[in-house]
């Protein structure tokens, strides 16, 4: 199937830099082909930037990296009207932020204020952008690939729940297997020349897959599946203080599709469904004092739901 | 790049492997529900006529069971049990159903596909080969069961019997008695003997006092007839004479006539004659 030897093919490119992270690259491509964002989580050092750096190179797409800082303001996201002198004339000109990009990486999104984070909310949701009195359509194709750690929480802001529902998915970026870290080792401990990476997906090639993405038909009893999962999470009160809204439902079944698409099927199976529970759910359910208490994450959440689901 | 320029075909050929696939199962479907169904009555007959039962009610119950179970079976997803037996096909031939009005690109690759895998179902995966075997053989057993204990007259236990005696008990009769003494009675007294029901066929036993025991033997086969030991017919003579009139002679009834006068006098005789 052509789809598989194509993400088969950045999965091997891919690979040429960053080793041991094919689960955080298919969710990436997953976002990708859903047209959404998604969140990185992960200790320092454990290459969220260099996947998404590499995976943008791989992408025939226009780039940008906003390295987030708490005295980033929104104007330096979204561009700002400058003055502009021009036969000695002066005209105010818009100046393009970051954001107009195809692929945005926002680099620890979590030290940007909340000012600075909500001018990112209408880039990630309606793909364009408001300054002044003036709204500016963004190219498409238009994603967000946003990391952040879960340490050093001190002089932080972590994502508002309505900003953090945007992202598609949040994918947990864990450390290496030992084997693979050797590897990683003697990649980058050897040589100094940095691989070349060929461009294996235009643009045009990722929005035709987009559509393709959507197009994978889902049988009824796993739209109830989805369905069922999602419902559980509202009226889970014994985990749950808040459950999914309909965005999630939405967001599972394209994950799901996506996933299926990227691993050479023409069909959504129950394995799609669970497995991309986790990364739909995880950031969009929040925990009760109960949960928290003894210690359970989102993810034990979500695991308890689907285990309770037929 | 090659993007889809044609008007997507979807799932052409699945209506056409849906019909095939419910037909086919259907079919296996319904000839399990009659093994079944036969079993049930084969059994439920040999269980009324050992209970002197009338074992047509296994039919009742064989009916009763057909409908439902038919009913259900061919209610059952044939496509999920497909999926089942074949994992390749696991969830495909439910997303072609209910998509089958789909048509892009993905639908008609998906559509190809099952087309392409359909062709290694087996039907006689479905059939259950030893289980049927089993039910099959347990049918040919009972009706032999059954065939032999017709010949015998076989029942174990008169079930009609027992209930009559559990629905309808033994009917008290206060005015029965039994052995009444006859000579107690004044003399010129009309003794009446009223009827004593048991329910039993064998009546009363202190009706039958005695040691002597009978030696009854029911031939259960004697309704068999050997030609051969049969004898010759002959002709019974018959008065062509008929009497002129026929009546039957009424009972006399019969008293004493002694005069009162004499009755002194004939009691003393005989208890002279007594000495």
């Amino acid at each position: 199937m052509e789809y598989t030897a194509k993400f088969q093919e950045i999965m091997k490119e891919m690979n040429k830099t960053v080793i041991g992270m094919n689960d955080v690259i298919e969710q990436i491509l997953i976002a990708i082909l859903c047209d959404g964002n998604a969140l990185l989580e992960g200790y320092p050092g454990v290459a969220k930037t260099l996947t998404i750096k590499t995976l943008s190179q791989i992408m025939d797409l226009k780039y940008s990296r906003i390295q987030n800082t708490p005295d980033l303001m929104p104007s330096d996201i979204t561009g700002t009207y400058i003055i502009e002198e021009t036969g000695g004339k002066r005209n105010f000109k818009f100046q393009p932020g970051p954001i107009f990009s195809n692929v945005v990486l926002a680099d620890e999104i979590n030290r940007a204020t909340p000012k600075t984070q909500s001018a990112l909310l209408e880039a990630m949701q309606e793909k364009q952008v408001t300054v002044g009195n003036s709204t500016f359509k963004l190219e498409l194709p238009f994603f967000v690939l946003a990391t952040q750690n879960p340490i050093e929480q001190e002089g932080t802001y972590p994502l508002p729940e309505a900003q953090s529902d945007r992202f598609l998915l949040k994918i947990n970026v864990g450390y290496p297997e030992l084997e693979d870290e050797d590897k990683i080792i003697e990649m980058y401990t050897k040589e100094a020349s940095v691989p070349r990476l060929a461009k294996i997906l235009t643009k045009d090639k990722i929005t035709y897959y987009q559509k393709k993405t959507r197009e994978v038909p889902v049988a009824h009893d796993l739209k109830n599946r989805v369905l069922q999962i999602i419902d559980a999470t509202r009226k889970n009160k014994a985990l749950l203080q808040y459950g999914a809204s309909p965005r999630a439902s939405i967001n599972l079944i394209l994950a799901a599709k996506a996933r299926a698409l990227i691993r050479g099927r023409n069909h959504v199976t129950k394995e799609d469904i669970d497995t991309m529970a986790y990364p739909v759910l995880r950031h969009r359910l929040i925990l009760n004092f109960e949960a928290e208490r003894k210690g359970m994450t989102t993810d034990d959440a979500v695991k308890e739901i689907i285990s309770k689901i037929k | 790049m090659k993007e889809q320029h044609t008007q997507s075909k979807g799932f052409e050929k699945f209506p056409e492997i849906k019909k095939e696939i419910k037909s086919s199962i259907g079919s296996l479907l319904v000839f399990d529900t009659i093994i079944d169904s036969l079993a049930i009555f084969a059994a439920f007959y040999l269980i009324f006529m050992l209970l002197a039962i009338s074992p047509l009610y296994g039919a009742a119950i064989s009916a009763a069971y057909f409908v439902p179970a038919l009913y259900l079976r061919l209610r059952t997803n044939k496509l999920l049990m497909v999926e089942k037996k074949y994992s390749e096909l696991d969830i495909k031939l439910r997303t072609a159903a209910d998509n089958v009005g789909l048509k892009n690109e993905v639908a008609e690759a998906l559509d190809n596909e099952i087309a392409q895998e359909i062709k290694n179902v087996e039907l006689s995966s479905f059939f259950g080969s030893r289980k049927n075997t089993i039910k099959i053989t347990g049918i040919i057993i009972l009706c032999f069961l059954i065939v032999f204990l017709s010949s015998l007259n076989t029942e174990f236990w008169d079930v009609k019997l027992f209930v009559e005696d559990v629905i309808k008990p033994k009917p008290v009769d206060n005015n029965a008695r039994i052995g009444v003494d006859v000579q107690a009675a004044p003399l010129g007294t009309e003794v009446v003997f009223s009827a004593v029901t048991s329910g039993d066929i064998y009546g009363e036993s202190s009706m039958a006092p005695g040691n002597v025991t009978q030696q009854l033997e029911v031939d259960p086969i004697g309704y068999e007839m050997n030609i051969r030991q049969e004898g010759d017919s002959y002709d019974e003579e018959f008065e062509d004479q008929f009497p002129k009139e026929v009546f039957a002679q009424s009972a006399e009834a019969h008293g004493e006539t002694i005069p009162i006068e004499k009755q002194e006098l004939v009691k003393r005789y005989f208890k002279e004659v007594a000495r």
